[in-house]
């Protein structure tokens, strides 16, 4: 696949039809999270194994999403990007340093083991979160 | 930073969609430099004044507080 250059921040993005790949695959995922769960595969030996590989699946649609050029890709996009990337990384840093105390708190229980997964998967939504936040007040 | 974007805009009779075009960005990045929420690079705002056959000093102005 090949990577365009953008003329000012000098940073190489994916082309925007990779944005509208990642939505596709994106919503297969979250329809066959809803089916796997409910409706068709109710008792699968490698539920698990399927579980997983769609959990990862998902976190790849988002990190193509999130590599993926806008429409309208312009300095005013970069700065937005720039931004909502700061904003979840001082999530995901918040979220591994007070997130065994959190559950210690309303847990009751000293959880210092945290899955990668779950930092990665609450950094995309804060990512996305921040950055539909902020373009849709421009 | 302050601006005369929208003045100079309306002066020649261009929607923000048309100015967009003409230097190639989204409206919503002239939304945001008429509003004040956001301050363009050197080169866009180059591009603007090329537009308006301006000088950049005579369309972006400086605050006290730059």
């Amino acid at each position: 696949m090949r990577l365009k250059k953008l003329n000012t921040s000098g940073y190489r993005l994916l082309p925007y039809k990779c944005q509208k790949i990642g939505f596709i695959v994106l919503l297969a995922t979250i329809a066959f999270t809803l089916c796997y769960a409910n409706l068709f595969f109710p008792k699968l030996e490698n539920i698990d194994i399927i579980r997983k590989i769609n959990f990862n699946v998902t976190l790849i649609s988002l990190f193509v999403i999130i590599l993926s050029e806008n429409r309208h890709e312009d300095e005013l996009t970069h700065l937005i990007r720039l931004r909502s990337l700061s904003l979840a990384f001082f999530y995901g840093a918040l979220f591994v340093i007070f997130s065994p105390y959190w559950h210690l708190l309303f847990d009751g229980k000293f959880e210092y083991q945290i899955k990668g997964e779950e930092v990665i998967f609450g950094m995309f939504g804060m990512y996305f979160f921040f950055y539909y936040l902020d373009k849709k007040g421009r | 930073m302050k601006n005369k974007l929208k003045i100079e805009r309306v002066i020649l009779n261009l929607t923000q969609e048309n100015l967009a075009t003409r230097i190639g960005v989204s409206r919503q990045t002239i939304n945001s430099i008429e509003t004040n929420r956001y301050v363009p690079s050197t080169i866009l705002a180059m591009k603007i004044s090329n537009v308006f056959r301006k000088n950049v000093n005579e369309i972006f102005e400086l605050e006290e507080d730059d």
